[in-house]
């Protein structure tokens, strides 16, 4: 009998993986823990151990294909690794790149082979009578415990049209009921998301008829003239997926203001090869992570998530921060920004960088975040308006750094602009509270060594 | 091309009309898809229609009734000398059946769902040749849903000959009632159809390989079933295996063994094989196309009714799982609603229903199973002789019983065998699919006088606080 390889529960709610590229082919033999696969999830580049040791039968997928958590990745053979040929494979033993009904969802411990029911006392013994009538169950076979999600139909129907595997979504309603608002949530990015999904949203906002039908999204762009047309997949998807739901869940209004950063760059200059000494490329960024964090804990309303019926004001200062990829933005999350050192900060900055990158970032990694920073500086720019990375409140952008005259003590003199983008959740808080917040980043900014002075507490 | 040879495209073709091909093919014609049901059926409605759920019930119906008239001479009300006429319950059967395969021509009709009549099978990853009485028909398609059913299993070595050894497709059409007939298998299209020859006046016995009726379902369903094909003179052999049947002129003789040892003789007029259905899934070209099917012969399906081929879904008995027509119905909706690119996915819960008298209903997990995945668990118990519109009709036998998840109450499942608890079991199913805790089910109101009461008194069961019974153990 020949062993299969069930492609593995990558963590939470990443329910497909792209197959990437084969590490092994057909006859290899392999080791325990051999790496055999890589695959492309939702989040990051991932490489496939196999669970056991044997001579590879079958490669049930092809490097493009998008594998089911759950399917039969590639079967070993028994025996020896020595090359047999390949015993009376008729067509019907054919690959089987889809996984059982049972295997493919949290259903029941597959008794008998075709029946989705529990297992019964008789499931072993020849030819009961009829196929027994029995429920299908939803609890799945490697937790033959758990229960099925709690949650209602309505609330499964919206999670799965937003591409969210309902089973992995803590459940904030009684009992731990999965609500439609947390299913709203795990909606977000670095939240778990599932299945790729038709965008819902798009169809449900209504437009007022105008004289002249509207082009659709589905217009035929070739009458006009050549176009190409690129699948929305991977992390692409997961962005414009992510965008689509902050938008619609969300009030934005972004905040534009400049912080004087003359002190700050000196100081930054100054310290810059006490840092290099020490293997770290500082810049601005943690600098500016620190003003933010002090300023935070006095706008507690700028660190928090509006859920339900309540605004989730968040005792922790977890920052995320994007990165442009080759396959689109990517936001790591540093933690504890309140509790660690500005070079501290500047190593994890370039380390959690480097990992997005080359995909290796892990998916914990990705999640978690209570506010979030933007820097298009380095590529250039004045000032922008930043999307909210929901479901955090506010997210400041970060423009570059230009010279401008000012006027200090009746002269014209230059000095260095840090042009800065807030923008906020008007449900959660207003205007005036995003200015106030500003000030006070800039207050920092401009006056660096007060972050010595101050915590915020 | 040869002469009579169309190719014709659409962009889904359904293969089979039951329950669940006849729903997926109206359900994406809602959705805005142009779709061709393919069926080799006389009528839509499949087996469920023409040999299964609806003639059953019929003939069940009036077996049932027949059944209560001298019971009735309780109440007072005289009838004598009750019977059948054979051909007059035929032929209402039949009207019933057309009646309700015409409706769904009509609905299909009106939906602008093509039909075309034959027997279809894949030429082509795209394509489908039909067979039709008219010569054969080419379809391509850009998405197909195979819902071809199944079909009754033979005895190993002895296939249906339709006339002594019969399957329920002529059990269902039988020229007489037959003086003595012979169930192997006791599940429950065994049993529906045992018990109804039962009432009309055939010498009834069943032969059941496993230790209990109705193998997979409570034992404390089955014995109020049990006792009722007992008192209606039905002989049960249970660990027993038919092991030579050999036609003769007017009957047939059947040798028996038992797992005990003990071994016997029985002859009958008829011999009604109901072992089990076997998926239609061969010589519709499946196995040349890379659709993967398991040992079986069931086609392989993940959640949303997608076989190995993703532009090919299948649904129904076909595609293995508990063979029940609700449950090809709710897979026809997935496939459809993922065809129209909507996500969904089955992943519910299917109620078990079963028409012998009493009737037997269940869904979710029994305390057994809730047990075997290590949930303690409270249960509640009510029964039907407390029940004051049991009373009212007369038939009181059976209980309903609620399991909950201890900690917490939830409800893991319900379990029913009495009167009309096929009409029941969706309250529970409902209650089951929202997350429903025993306080949902407690605090809402049931009619009075109503069998529903029973399963409210259940659920206050729980907490040993149901009104009209006295709880000596306090939960
Ligand atoms: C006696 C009996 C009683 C039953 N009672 C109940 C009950 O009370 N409740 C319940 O829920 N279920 C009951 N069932 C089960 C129920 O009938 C089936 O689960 C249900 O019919 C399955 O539906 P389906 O759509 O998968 O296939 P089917 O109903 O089997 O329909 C498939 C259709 O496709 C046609 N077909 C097959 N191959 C081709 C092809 N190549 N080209 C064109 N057409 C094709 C077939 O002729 C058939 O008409 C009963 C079954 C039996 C036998």
């Amino acid at each position: 009998m020949p062993k299969d390889f069930i492609f593995p529960d990558l963590g939470e709610g990443v329910a497909e993986g792209e197959l990437v590229k084969w590490l092994v082919k057909e006859g290899d033999s392999v080791k325990e823990d051999q790496d055999v696969a890589e695959v492309e999830t939702d989040k990051a580049l991932v490489s496939i151990p196999s669970p056991h040791g044997g001579v590879v039968e079958n490669l049930h997928f092809k490097e493009g294909d998008k594998i089911p958590v759950g399917a039969v990745l590639m079967s070993f053979r028994d025996g020896p690794a020595a090359a047999a040929p390949e015993a009376n494979k008729g067509p019907e033993s054919k690959p089987e790149p889809i996984p059982d009904k049972a295997a493919a969802k949290p259903s029941p411990p597959p008794a008998a082979e075709a029946r989705p029911d529990a297992p019964s006392p008789s499931a072993a013994k020849p030819a009961p009578a009829v196929p027994e009538p029995k429920p299908v169950e939803g609890a799945p076979s490697p937790a033959p415990s758990k229960l099925p999600v709690l949650a209602t139909p309505h609330t499964r129907k919206l999670a799965r049209e937003l591409g969210v595997d309902i089973e992995t979504v803590r459940g904030s309603g009684e009992n731990g009921r999965v609500t439609e608002d947390d299913v709203r949530r795990a909606a977000a990015p670095g939240a778990p998301v599932a299945k790729p999904s038709p965008l819902p949203a798009a169809q449900a906002a209504p437009a007022p008829a105008p004289a002249v039908a509207p082009e659709t999204a589905a217009a035929d762009f070739e009458k006009y003239g050549p176009v190409q047309r690129i699948p929305i997949k991977g992390i692409r998807r997961k962005i414009s997926e992510h965008m689509l739901t902050t938008a619609h869940q969300t009030v934005m209004v972004t905040h534009i203001d400049e912080a004087d950063v003359d002190a700050l760059m000196l100081l930054r200059q100054e310290k810059k090869k006490y840092a290099e000494e020490r293997g770290v490329k500082l810049t601005l960024l943690p600098f500016l992570m620190k003003a933010c964090v002090i300023a935070l804990k006095n706008y507690p309303y700028l660190n928090a998530s509006l859920s339900g019926d309540e605004i989730v004001l968040k005792d922790y200062f977890h920052f995320g921060f994007a990165v442009d990829t080759d396959a689109g933005l990517m936001v790591p999350v540093i933690r504890d920004v309140d509790q660690k050192s500005i070079m501290r900060l500047a190593t994890e900055l370039v380390d959690l960088s480097e990992q997005a990158r080359k995909r290796s970032i892990s998916l914990e990694a990705l999640k978690g975040h209570s506010f979030s920073i933007t820097n298009i500086g380095s590529i250039g720019g004045r000032a922008f308006t930043p999307i909210l990375h929901y479901p955090d409140s506010a997210i400041l952008g970060l423009g570059r750094t230009y010279q401008k005259p000012v006027v200090r003590g009746g002269e014209i003199k230059v000095a260095s602009a840090l042009p800065l983008c807030l923008t906020f959740d008007h449900r959660v808080t207003d205007g005036a509270t995003a200015a106030r917040f500003t000030n006070e980043v800039i207050k920092y900014l401009s006056d660096p060594d007060l972050l010595l002075l101050d915590d915020g507490d | 091309m040869v002469v009579g040879d169309l190719t014709e495209s659409t962009e889904v073709a359904v293969l089979g009309g039951g329950p669940g091909g006849y729903v997926a093919a109206i359900r994406l014609a809602q959705l805005g898809k142009e779709v061709t049901l393919i069926n080799d059926d006389v009528l839509p409605g499949g087996v469920c229609l023409l040999r299964g759920c609806i003639p059953s019930k019929a003939l069940i119906e009036a077996g049932n009734l027949l059944h209560r008239i001298p019971a009735a001479a309780a109440m007072g009300v005289l009838a004598d000398n009750p019977r059948v006429d054979w051909p007059v319950l035929q032929k209402w059967k039949d009207s019933v059946v057309q009646r309700l395969g015409r409706g769904v021509e009509q609905l299909l009709k009106q939906h602008k769902v093509k039909t075309l009549a034959g027997r279809g099978a894949f030429v082509g990853s795209h394509s489908l040749e039909i067979r039709t009485e008219s010569g054969p028909r080419h379809l391509a398609f850009e998405q197909a849903v195979v819902a071809t059913g199944s079909r009754p299993r033979p005895l190993p070595d002895l296939p249906f000959d339709g006339e002594k050894i019969i399957s329920s497709d002529q059990a269902l059409t039988l020229p007489e009632i037959p003086p003595s007939l012979l169930v192997v298998g006791g599940g429950y299209i065994g049993l529906e159809l045992g018990e109804v020859y039962a009432k009309l006046g055939s010498r009834v016995t069943v032969l059941e390989a496993l230790p209990e009726l109705l193998p997979g379902t409570d034992p404390a369903l089955v014995r109020p079933v049990k006792k009722k094909l007992e008192s209606l003179g039905v002989q049960i052999l249970l660990k027993t295996q038919a092991k030579k049947i050999k036609p003769a002129d007017r009957e047939v003789m059947v040798e028996w063994t038992s797992e005990d040892g003990a071994s016997g003789q029985v002859t009958a007029n008829r011999v009604l094989v109901a072992i089990g259905r076997v998926p239609n899934s061969e010589g519709l070209g499946l196995g040349a196309l890379g659709v993967a099917r398991d040992a079986k012969g069931f086609v392989k399906v993940d959640a949303r009714q997608r076989t190995s081929l993703s532009h090919i879904y299948a649904i129904g008995d076909v595609a293995g799982g508990i063979q029940l027509a609700h449950k090809a119905s709710r897979e026809g909706v997935v496939a459809a609603h993922n065809i129209a690119g909507e996500a969904d996915a089955f992943d519910n819960q299917v109620p078990a229903v079963i028409f012998t008298d009493p009737e037997i209903a269940y869904v979710g997990l029994s305390e057994a199973q809730a047990k075997e995945r290590g949930i303690e668990t409270s249960s509640g118990m009510f029964g039907f002789p407390a029940n004051g519109r049991a009373l009212t009709l007369d038939d009181t036998e059976g209980f309903i019983k609620v399991v909950a998840e201890k900690s917490s109450r939830r409800i893991l499942g319900v379990q029913m065998v009495g009167p009309h608890v096929s009409e029941l079991i969706s309250e529970a199913t409902l209650g089951l699919e929202m997350g429903a805790f025993v306080a949902d089910l407690d605090l809402t109101i049931h009619p009075h006088p109503t069998l529903s009461e029973a399963l409210h008194e259940a659920a206050e069961g729980v907490s040993g606080m149901a009104i009209h019974r006295y709880h000596t153990k306090k939960y």
